[in-house]
C-alpha cells in the first residue's frame, strides 16, 4: 500500500502562451478537491495539440515527490499532463520524474476525472513541480480560448509503502441517499454526496511503529500528522497488477484522497505489531 | 438594513452649542449669540444621493438674521465660525439668502424665517465635483457645485445657529432620513446615511462552486459545506377563523454550514442582520444565471453552534414587513405634549377619527401625514361643524385641520386619504357664485352673467353690474315691475337652503314702495314667498324664514328655506311712481350679493351624500397594499406580489377598505389587519414574494396545483377537525375610529344620529344560515374588526363565512417528496380512498402550508371538506 503522506507548503503560479490566469482565489492545496480553482487562457483562438500551459508550484523545504494526484478536474478523460520536477540548484523544472509522469487524465466510476502520478525519482530535493498540461486529449484538442480550466487538487506527496497488510480488508461506498416509500410503494430517492471507504489492518515491526523503521517515520508519527485538520493523506491500496508490474489505471481508480483514521496498535508474538486503518475518501 | 442616520455630533461642536434629544437637536448654551459657532453631524455623505431636512424653530419673534446657517462642511471647517466662513463648507445664510463659502456670497437664494423647513441635498457627479441644492420648504432655491476644496472629501452636513434672549430661543432639528420628509424632494427612501461595514458577501453552496465566464458575475466562488439539504423552512396561511394573533405565517430558513477553516469568522453574531439573502438553485451544468430563486431573505444572525458548524438564520420577506407604519414625526416647535409623537396614518377613508391636537393656541389638529384627499364630517361632541362658516379649514396640504373657534369636546373627521390632492368638500352655493358677486355678461355696465331676464325693464332702465359686482337696478320713475331668473338654480323639494341677500340700498316709500321679492312662478303677477318689503309667509310653500328683519339699509338678510316643492330661484323687483316727498330718486335697489347654500340634512343616522362620498374612496386590496407598502413605508414593489391581491379584488367585488391609525403600528399588523375583511392571509411564495391568498371553499374552485397521488402520500393521514376557534357570523364595517361615548355628545346631536357614533361600527352584517355541528360559538362571537367600508361587502364577506363554516372541515397532514411542486394556497385533488369514499378517493383540498418546502420531503397541511360530512 502506497501511503502519501507529507505535503510541501507550495506557491502557485501558471505560465504559457496564452496568458493563463487564476480567475480566482488558488485553492490547489487546501485539502479540499472539491473547491476548484478556475484557470483561463490555457488555449488559443486557433488551437493546436502541441499548445500547453503550465502550473507550477514552489516551495522552499525539499522534500521527495512520491506520488502527485490531481484531482477533480472539468476536461474530459484522455488530457495530456507531463509532470516535472525541479531539484535544489536547478534553474527550471526539467527533472523526468519517471514512472507514470506524462500521463494522461482518466475517469473514475462516479465521472470525476482526474490523474494519479506515481514517479520513480527518488531524491529528496525537490523544491518545485511543474504540471504541463498538453490541449491534447487522444489526439483532439479539447479547449480554445474560450475554455476554462477548472482544478481541485493537486497534492504533491512524499510517500512510503506500507508493505503487510492483512490479506482482507473492505473497501465501500457510502450509502447516503434518502429513500422514501408512498404508500402505494412507490420509491422516492434523494441524492446526497458519497464517498469512498477502505477499512484494514496493517501489520509491521516494533522499529516500523515506533522508532522511525519506515523511512524515518513511524506509525505514531503518521498517527499524531493527523491531527491538523486540514491534513489529508493519499493511499492507494494496491499498486501492482497481476503481472508484478504497478498498473496506474488501477492506481488511479483506487487512490484515495483521504482521512484516515488510525486504530491502536496491537502487540502480538515478538516484534510484531498491527494496527487497523479507516480510510475515507475526502472528495 | 441597518442604516447609520446623520445628527449632531457631540464631539463636534463650536462654542457654546449643545445637542439634545439624541444628537437630532442643535441648540445654545447662552443668550444674545451670533452666527459664528458650527456643529457638524456624524455620517459623511456616500457615493449616493443624500439629503436631510432640518427644522428651524424657537420661541416666536426671535430673529434669524445673522443666526443660522445651513450647509455642509469639512472635517476641516472651523467651528468657532458659521457655515461658509471659511474655505471648507458652504452654507445657506437663512435670513439673509445667501449660500456662503469661504466667508462670501457665492449665490442667492430666498430669504427664510423661522419655522421654515431647509433642505439639504447632495448629488454625486462623475468625474465632476458633486452638485449642493439647497430646498426652503419644498422649494430649491439654490443650486452650487462643491467648490474644489470640497470636492472629494468626506462631506458633513452642519448647522450655525446663534441666539436672542435667552439660550435655545433659536433650535434646529435635523431628520436625515430616520422620520418621514415634509417635502420629500427625492423620495421618502433618500436620507444622509450610511451603511455598515460588512466583511463583504458571503456565498455558500451545498457544494462548492464557480460561477462560470459568461455569467453576470464571472468566476465567484460559493463555498461548500451546507450540511446535507437543511433549509428548513415553514410557509403558510392563516385566516382569522382558526383564531390567533397573527394572520401570516413567516418563514425561516436555517442554514447549518461546515467551517473548519473559519472563514466566515468575522462574519458571526449580527454583523449581517437585515442584510438580504437570496436561495438559489443551481445546476453546475447550465450555470447560475440559468438557475432559479428559492427565495429572497434577510439575515437574522449568524452563530457558532459548534467549532465546525455555523448556523445562519434567515427571516422570510415578512419579516422586511416589520417596519413602522407612522413615520411623520410631529414639528418641534408644535405643543409640548405633542412634540415626540406622529402623524396620524389615514389610507383610504377613516370616520370619526380623532385628531391629534398640535397647537392648542391656534387650534390645530393632525389629521394625516401625507394630507388627506377629501373631508367629510369634521364634527365637536359629535356635531357636525360648518365647512361654509367656516368653522375649520384644511391646512398645509391635507396634513392638518384647524378649527376656527375652540371645540368643546373630541373633535373628529371623516376623511379620505390617498396621497392625492385635496378635494374641497363639494360647491356650497347652489347659485355657483353668480351673484357672489355679479359679473357682467359683457363686463362692468352690463347684465349679469347666469341670470336671465324673464320681463323686462323699461327700456334704457335695465338692470346691470356696476364696477363693484353689485347688481344696480335704476329706477325707471314710473310703477314698474321684472322678474329675473337665475338659469340654473333648483331648489329641491324637502331640502334646506340659506339664502343670504345682502342689499345695499332700496328706495322705499311710505306709500309707494319698492320691493324685492322671490317668487313662485315666472310672471309678473305671481305669488312671491318672500318680499324684503312686505315680508309675507306663505305656508304653501313651506317657508319657515326665521322672521325677516326691517331696514335700515344697507343690510345682509339670512332666511333659511325648506321649499315643498321643487321651486327656481326668481327675483322680482318692483317700484311705484310718486309723486311724494322724497322725490323719484334714480336707483330702485343696489344688491350686493345673493348666495343660496344647501343645509346637509338633519342627521337622522343614515348615510347621507357626504358619507356616501367618503365611503366612495374606499380602496380596493391592491391598491390600499401598494398605499401602505410602497408609498407610506417605502418598500420596493418586488417585496410584494400586487397581482395576487388584484385576484382577490377581482373574486370579490369588494368596493374596498379605509385605514387609520394614531397608535405606531408594524407594516406587518396593517397588513394583517386589512386582509382579515377579505377571509384572505399572506404568505411567503416560493418566489419569495409576500404573497395573497383568500381561503374558499375547495370543492367550488377548478384545482391549481399538481394532484396529490398515493406514490406522494408518504405517511398515513389523518383527519383533524377544524374547530375554527376565531369564527364569528357577525362582520363589521365602516369603523368608527373614535367611539364616542353618550356623555360626549353635544346636546345639538340629533338622537337619531347617536347610535352611528356610539358603537365600533356604523354598520353590522350577520350571516343567519346554519353551522356545521359544533361551531355554534360563533353565534356569541365578537364582531369581525374589519376595515371594510360598504355593508354589501360586509354582507358578502359574512356569506362567504357562511359557505365555509355551514359543512364541518377538517385538515389533513402529509408528508410528501419533492414538496416543491405545491405553492401555499393551491387547491389540488388529494387521493386518499380510506378516507374519501365518494368521488372514488379523490377529494379537492386546499393547501393551508408547507413545511421543509425546499428540501427532498416536505409536508403539506391541507384543508377540506371533513370525511364525516359526507
Amino acid at each position: 500500500m502506497l501511503y502519501g503522506h507529507t505535503r510541501p507548503a507550495s506557491v502557485w503560479s501558471v505560465a504559457g502562451a496564452n496568458s493563463p490566469a487564476f480567475e480566482t482565489d488558488v485553492r490547489l492545496d487546501n485539502s479540499q478537491p472539491s473547491e476548484q480553482t478556475a484557470i483561463s487562457g490555457i488555449a488559443s483562438s486557433s488551437p493546436t495539440i502541441g499548445e500547453y500551459f503550465d502550473l507550477i508550484a514552489d516551495w522552499s523545504v525539499p522534500q521527495a515527490i512520491g506520488v502527485v494526484g490531481i484531482l477533480n478536474l472539468s476536461c474530459a478523460p484522455g488530457v495530456r499532463i507531463v509532470v516535472t520536477g525541479r531539484r535544489l540548484g536547478d534553474a527550471g523544472y526539467t527533472r523526468d520524474l519517471g514512472g507514470n509522469s506524462d500521463t494522461t487524465t482518466a475517469q473514475l466510476a462516479d465521472g470525476r476525472v482526474q490523474a494519479i502520478i506515481l514517479p520513480t525519482a527518488t531524491e529528496d530535493d525537490y523544491i518545485g513541480l511543474q504540471l504541463r498540461i498538453y490541449n491534447d486529449a487522444g489526439g483532439v484538442t479539447w479547449a480554445d480560448d474560450e475554455t476554462d480550466l477548472f482544478v481541485g487538487e493537486i497534492g504533491i506527496f512524499s510517500a512510503l509503502t506500507i508493505r503487510k497488510l492483512d490479506a482482507r480488508r473492505e473497501t465501500g461506498r457510502t450509502a447516503r441517499r434518502l429513500k422514501e416509500r408512498a404508500v402505494s410503494g412507490a420509491v422516492h430517492l434523494a441524492r446526497r454526496g458519497e464517498y469512498r471507504s477502505l477499512s484494514l489492518t496493517i501489520h509491521g515491526t516494533v522499529a516500523e511503529a515506533y522508532t522511525r523503521g519506515l523511512d524515518g517515520l513511524d506509525w505514531d508519527t503518521l498517527r499524531a500528522i493527523q491531527d491538523s485538520h486540514l491534513y489529508r493523506a493519499l493511499v492507494i491500496p494496491r499498486i501492482h497488477g497481476e503481472g508484478g508490474s504497478v498498473d496506474y489505471e488501477l492506481c488511479n481508480r483506487t487512490a484515495l484522497f483521504s482521512v484516515v483514521e488510525w486504530g491502536d496498535t496491537s502487540h502480538s508474538v515478538g516484534q510484531n505489531v498491527e494496527c487497523s486503518l479507516s480510510v475515507e475518501e475526502a472528495p | 438594513m441597518s442604516r447609520r442616520y446623520a445628527i449632531f455630533d457631540q464631539a463636534h461642536l463650536g462654542p457654546q452649542l449643545d445637542v439634545t434629544r439624541g444628537g437630532i437637536v442643535l441648540t445654545t448654551l447662552a443668550p444674545g449669540l451670533g452666527i459664528a459657532r458650527t456643529g457638524r453631524c456624524d455620517v459623511p455623505a456616500q457615493d449616493f444621493e443624500s439629503i436631510a431636512e432640518f427644522v428651524v424653530y424657537g420661541n416666536a419673534g426671535t430673529s434669524i438674521s445673522n443666526r443660522v446657517s445651513i450647509g455642509v462642511v469639512t472635517a476641516d471647517a472651523n467651528l468657532n465660525d458659521y457655515v461658509g466662513a471659511d474655505e471648507y463648507g458652504v452654507g445657506y445664510r437663512l435670513g439673509e439668502g445667501q449660500i456662503h463659502h469661504d466667508g462670501s456670497s457665492i449665490e442667492s437664494a430666498t430669504v427664510g424665517a423661522l419655522g421654515d423647513i431647509v433642505g439639504v441635498r447632495f448629488t454625486p457627479v462623475d468625474a465632476a465635483p458633486g452638485l449642493l441644492t439647497w430646498y426652503l420648504n419644498g422649494a430649491p432655491v439654490a443650486e452650487v457645485s462643491l467648490p474644489p476644496e470640497l470636492d472629494g472629501q468626506p462631506l458633513f452636513l452642519a448647522c450655525s445657529i446663534g441666539s436672542d434672549l435667552e439660550p435655545g430661543d433659536l433650535e434646529i432639528m435635523v431628520n436625515s432620513g430616520r422620520d418621514n420628509f415634509w417635502f420629500p424632494v427625492a423620495g421618502q427612501d433618500a436620507g444622509w446615511w450610511e451603511a455598515p461595514v460588512l466583511p463583504g458577501t458571503l456565498r455558500f453552496g451545498d457544494a462548492p462552486y464557480i460561477s462560470g465566464r459568461g455569467e453576470d458575475l464571472p468566476y465567484v466562488r460559493f463555498e461548500g459545506g451546507i450540511t446535507e439539504n437543511r433549509v428548513v423552512d415553514e410557509r403558510g396561511v392563516h385566516f382569522w377563523i382558526w383564531g390567533g394573533e397573527s394572520q401570516a405565517r413567516g418563514s425561516a430558513a436555517i442554514i447549518e454550514i461546515l467551517d473548519s477553516e473559519g472563514r466566515i469568522d468575522d462574519a458571526l453574531g449580527l454583523v449581517y442582520r437585515d442584510q438580504p439573502a437570496a436561495l438559489r438553485v443551481v445546476d453546475p451544468e447550465t450555470g447560475y444565471d440559468a438557475g432559479h430563486s428559492l427565495g429572497s431573505f434577510i439575515v437574522e444572525r449568524i452563530e457558532a453552534t459548534d467549532s465546525l458548524t455555523r448556523k445562519v438564520t434567515l427571516r422570510g420577506p415578512l419579516a422586511s414587513f416589520e417596519v413602522p407604519l407612522l413615520r411623520l414625526a410631529v414639528r418641534p416647535d408644535a405643543d409640548e405634549n405633542a412634540v415626540g409623537h406622529y402623524y396620524p396614518a389615514l389610507i383610504g377613508p377613516g370616520f370619526s377619527c380623532p385628531v391629534r391636537l398640535l397647537n392648542q393656541a391656534s387650534r390645530i389638529y393632525a389629521i394625516d401625514s401625507i394630507g388627506v384627499a377629501a373631508v367629510g364630517k369634521v364634527r365637536d361632541q359629535g356635531v357636525t361643524l360648518d365647512p361654509n362658516a367656516p368653522d375649520y379649514v384644511i391646512r398645509n396640504g391635507g396634513r392638518e385641520v384647524e378649527l376656527l373657534s375652540e371645540p368643546f369636546g373630541t373633535v373628529t373627521v371623516d376623511a379620505a386619504a390617498s396621497g392625492g390632492a385635496i378635494i374641497p368638500p363639494g360647491s356650497i352655493d347652489v347659485l355657483g357664485g353668480e351673484g357672489n358677486p355679479f359679473v357682467g355678461v359683457g363686463g362692468v355696465g352690463t347684465f349679469p352673467d347666469g341670470w336671465t331676464a324673464v320681463t323686462a325693464a323699461k327700456s334704457g332702465y335695465e338692470p346691470y353690474v356696476d364696477s363693484s359686482g353689485r347688481l344696480f337696478i335704476p329706477h325707471p320713475d314710473q310703477a314698474w315691475v321684472q322678474v329675473l331668473k337665475h338659469d340654473t338654480a333648483v331648489l329641491e323639494a324637502g331640502k334646506s337652503y340659506i339664502l343670504e341677500i345682502a342689499v345695499d340700498d332700496l328706495w322705499f316709500h311710505p306709500t309707494a314702495s319698492s320691493s324685492i321679492s322671490m317668487l313662485y312662478a315666472p310672471s309678473n303677477n305671481a305669488p312671491y314667498w318672500w318680499s324684503l318689503y312686505t315680508a309675507l309667509h306663505d305656508p304653501n310653500a313651506g317657508v319657515y324664514a326665521g322672521g325677516v328683519l326691517y331696514p335700515p339699509l344697507p343690510q345682509v338678510l339670512t332666511y333659511r328655506i325648506t321649499p315643498s316643492a321643487n321651486m327656481d330661484l326668481m327675483l322680482r323687483w318692483r317700484v311705484q311712481t310718486t309723486m311724494l316727498p322724497p322725490f323719484t330718486p334714480t336707483t330702485a335697489a343696489i344688491i350686493r350679493h345673493i348666495k343660496l347654500t344647501e343645509l346637509p340634512p338633519p342627521e337622522d343616522g343614515t348615510e347621507d351624500e357626504l358619507e356616501a362620498e367618503i365611503a366612495a374612496a374606499a380602496l380596493p386590496l391592491a391598491d390600499i397594499m401598494a398605499e401602505v407598502i410602497e408609498n407610506r413605508c417605502g418598500l420596493p414593489g418586488t417585496l410584494w406580489n400586487r397581482a395576487s391581491a388584484e385576484a382577490i379584488d377581482a373574486a370579490t367585488g369588494f368596493t374596498g377598505q379605509g385605514y387609520w391609525t394614531a397608535d405606531q403600528v408594524k407594516l406587518r399588523d396593517v397588513i394583517d389587519t386589512l386582509l382579515r375583511g377579505y377571509m384572505a392571509s399572506a404568505f411567503e411564495s416560493a418566489d419569495g414574494r409576500l404573497t395573497f391568498a383568500r381561503l374558499v371553499d375547495p370543492e367550488t374552485v377548478s384545482p391549481d396545483g399538481a394532484d396529490i397521488t398515493d406514490s406522494d402520500v408518504l405517511n398515513d393521514a389523518l383527519p383533524e377537525a377544524d374547530e375554527m376557534p376565531g369564527l364569528t357570523c357577525s362582520i363589521g364595517c365602516r369603523r368608527n375610529e373614535h367611539i364616542f361615548s353618550a356623555d360626549e355628545l353635544g346636546d345639538a346631536l340629533p338622537w337619531a344620529a347617536r347610535p352611528k357614533l356610539t358603537r365600533q361600527y356604523r354598520y353590522v352584517r350577520r350571516y343567519g344560515g346554519p353551522l356545521a355541528p359544533g361551531l355554534e360559538h360563533a353565534r356569541a362571537a365578537e364582531t369581525l374588526d374589519s376595515r371594510l367600508v360598504s355593508p354589501a361587502d360586509s354582507q358578502a364577506m359574512a356569506d362567504h363565512v357562511g359557505q365555509l363554516a355551514q359543512i364541518p372541515r377538517a385538515f389533513f397532514t402529509i408528508r410528501v417528496p419533492d414538496p416543491g411542486r405545491w405553492e401555499v394556497a393551491q387547491v389540488c385533488r388529494l387521493y386518499l380512498p380510506r378516507w374519501f369514499k365518494d368521488n372514488n378517493g379523490w377529494r379537492n383540498v386546499y393547501i393551508v402550508s408547507i413545511t421543509n418546502g425546499r428540501q427532498d420531503v416536505g409536508t403539506l397541511r391541507v384543508w377540506t371538506r371533513a370525511p364525516w360530512a359526507q
